[in-house]
């Protein structure tokens, strides 16, 4: 097969509003990902119309025809089918070096031209997650926070800073990270690796000082758009967290005796008790990195005629049975430590 | 008032309690439970008070009865829920003699009935059903009784409460120093048995009810420090008495500070104060943001004497079960209800 190899690609799903949709690939094509994958989880016509209009996404409205009227219902399962099947798109493209997954607050942090020099299958970049405060200013948070040692977290937990010496009290999200992987029809996504179909693992690299930078609430905006459509009375085998959290937030946006500044109050209250990051004592632990979101590697664009291809490809594949695309995703219980 | 027996259209309200306080306590009981829209009042002495037993025989609208070695005839239950269920099963069959009594419910010594007579009087069922509300704790209210209480909060907002930290648990035990369940009355009858909050006709036949939103069950416990302050007097920690946990952690800490000989009155009572803000206590600024208080105004009614003759009916019916055994009294009990006293 011959071919650049050298292009890098994302593939994602998305459900959300056009100005956040419209922030994350304007920001996500300025880091060093040449094209992306968009599979609308839902009807949303705007912003399908300017992912469709955009040179460098390519999109796919994931309807009940592409399910086959067989829509998975957990989520990490719909998000699987798609990487997958973008890897069985994206393997006859020439130009297509590398896919990742991310999720819409995700970005990945690297050095692209060392990245390629890198030899692998598959590489990990390791979970950075934003550090948490009401306002940043710039649009951006300022810090990230690092992995910490077991020594870090048990003294974290006994300062009462968190809840209990373990990686999910520390952070709000997962912390293994993302892994990309070379396109090739045998390859599956899991939501934090990959492997060989039907069970082979694939050796995989952690590159130095390469990351996913994970966003989750990193500010009240970003919390609040995170929780806005929550309903109590779908929180069923929710975690209890997420469960506590959401039932808390609607229940304070909604409350009858409050005005709505009171509402507004409540819910600042709500992110600083349970969301917002200790700077001062994560400074003193060395556990704070600068952010490292590189903004000087704009995308180079795939040759027309492999986003034609690639294109091509992903129709033939709309209508599929997407059984074989499935994954075999580890059961809750068996699910790595710190997999969210 | 003589209209003979069988014409009588049921209007009167009683209670049944069983009781072990303080002659002022037990006053304050009376006055204030046939203050509320009670009628008579029936109290089970669980302890040998001769002052209190008096005092209560001289009011025309109280029933006395001593639950002494005569009643349990050699089989009392050692745990005083046990005894409350039983004594208030012996009322609610009593007053089935009785033509005038419409309602008969079981209270507590703290706890007092926020109830409408008319518009008790125009249920069909032969039950009704009053949700709890909790008196606001606070050091020291202006009046001699409380006027705020804690309603029930419904689970989004007990969510919303945890989430801030506020409370430990999205649990209605966390809110609460109480119950929640709240307390029925019922038309008596020789096979109604009461449970804690529930009542069922023998064998086990469920008593159609009316849920009455605008009524309630005040629990006063704890209301006030001075009101902590006697319920707690004389607790033993090391004689556990099948109390809930919470009740075993609070009893222990106040025996412990009461029981203090190296400290002075003073210094005691300056503990007990801060014992009393940081377990009982109530953040009345969380309450009045949240919209979790509400004010009772209650009402001071005067109760309808029973006729006399209802008295004596009573009183015959009382003597002749009280001289039975109580084995048939003793309701089964349900395992939710169990769970929720030992929730609290």
């Amino acid at each position: 097969m011959t071919g650049s190899h050298d292009r890098i690609v994302t593939v994602s799903m998305v459900s959300d509003t056009l100005p956040n949709v419209r922030f994350w690939v304007d920001r996500t094509l300025r880091t060093g990902v040449d094209h992306m994958l968009v599979f609308l989880d839902d009807h949303r016509p705007d912003v399908q119309a300017w992912l469709e209009q955009h040179p460098m996404v390519s999109v796919v409205h994931t309807d009940a025809a592409y399910w086959n009227h067989d829509r998975p219902t957990p989520l990490p399962d719909r998000q699987m089918v798609n990487a997958n099947l973008s890897l069985a798109a994206l393997a006859k493209v020439p130009s297509a070096g590398w896919l990742f997954h991310i999720d819409v607050d995700e970005a990945l942090s690297f050095d692209r031209e060392t990245f390629l020099e890198l030899d692998p299958r598959a590489a990990r970049f390791p979970t950075l997650e934003a550090v948490a405060k009401r306002r940043w200013r710039g649009g951006e948070p300022k810090y990230f926070k690092k992995q910490p040692r077991p020594e870090d977290l048990y003294a974290l937990a006994g300062l009462g800073a968190i809840a209990r010496p373990d990686l999910d009290a520390y952070f709000r999200g997962h912390h293994l990270g993302k892994t990309g992987v070379r396109p090739s029809p045998d390859v599956r996504f899991r939501v934090h690796s990959v492997y060989e179909h039907p069970d082979t693992k694939i050796e995989t690299i952690i590159p130095p000082d390469m990351h996913l930078l994970h966003y989750a609430s990193w500010c009240l905006d970003d919390f609040v758009d995170r929780w806005r459509d929550f309903r109590p009375e779908d929180a069923a085998g929710r975690p209890f967290r997420s469960k506590n959290i959401g039932t808390a937030f609607y229940t304070l946006r909604n409350h009858p005796a409050m005005s709505q500044a009171q509402r507004d109050e409540a819910v600042g209250e709500l992110f600083d008790r349970n969301i917002s990051d200790d700077i001062p004592l994560l400074r003193d632990f060395g556990l704070l990195v600068d952010n490292p979101l590189r903004l000087d590697q704009p995308a180079r664009p795939m040759p027309r005629e492999d986003v034609a291809l690639l294109e091509t490809r992903l129709k033939e594949l709309l209508h599929v049975d997407k059984t074989p695309y499935k994954s075999q995703l580890l059961q809750v219980g068996r699910r790595t430590d710190g997999s969210r | 008032m003589s209209a003979p027996q069988g014409q009588v259209t049921p209007d009167r309200i009683v209670t049944a309690t069983t009781l072990r306080d303080t002659p002022d306590n037990v006053d304050r009981f009376v006055r204030r439970t046939l203050g509320s829209g009670v009628d008579h009042a029936i109290v089970f002495l669980d302890a040998d008070q001769p002052k209190v037993r008096a005092a209560l025989e001289a009011n025309p609208h109280v029933t006395v009865v001593r639950t002494g070695k005569d009643y349990w005839l050699g089989d009392r239950p050692s745990v005083v829920l046990d005894r409350q269920m039983a004594n208030a099963s012996v009322a609610a069959a009593a007053l089935a003699e009785v033509p005038s009594v419409r309602w008969v419910f079981n209270i507590d010594g703290d706890e007092v009935l926020d109830i409408d007579r008319a518009a008790l009087a125009r249920i069909e069922t032969d039950a009704v059903r009053l949700g709890t509300l909790e008196a606001v704790a606070k050091r020291k209210w202006r009046r001699s009784e409380p006027e705020m209480f804690k309603r029930v909060p419904s689970s989004n907002e007990l969510h919303a409460l945890s989430a801030l930290k506020l409370i430990d648990a999205p649990e209605i035990s966390a809110f609460f120093r109480g119950h929640s369940l709240g307390k029925v009355g019922v038309r008596p009858g020789a096979d109604v048995r009461f449970r804690l909050h529930t009542a069922y006709r023998l064998p086990e036949v469920e008593i159609e009810e009316t849920v009455q939103e605008d009524m309630h069950l005040l629990h006063l416990e704890s209301w006030c420090l001075a009101d902590f302050v006697s319920r707690w007097q004389g607790y033993r920690a090391d004689r556990p008495k099948h109390r809930p946990h919470r009740d075993e952690r609070l009893g222990a800490a106040y025996s412990l500070i009461d029981g203090d000989t190296s400290i002075g009155a003073a210094e005691r009572d300056k503990r007990l104060g801060e014992l009393f803000d940081r377990l009982v206590a109530d953040d009345r600024a969380v309450l009045k943001r949240f919209d979790l208080q509400v004010r009772v105004r209650r009402r001071e009614v005067a109760p309808r004497p029973l006729d006399r003759s209802d008295v004596a009916a009573l009183e015959a019916a009382l003597a002749r079960i009280g001289a039975e055994s109580k084995e048939g009294y003793r309701p089964t009990v349900l395992e939710a209800e169990q769970k929720a006293a030992s929730a609290v």
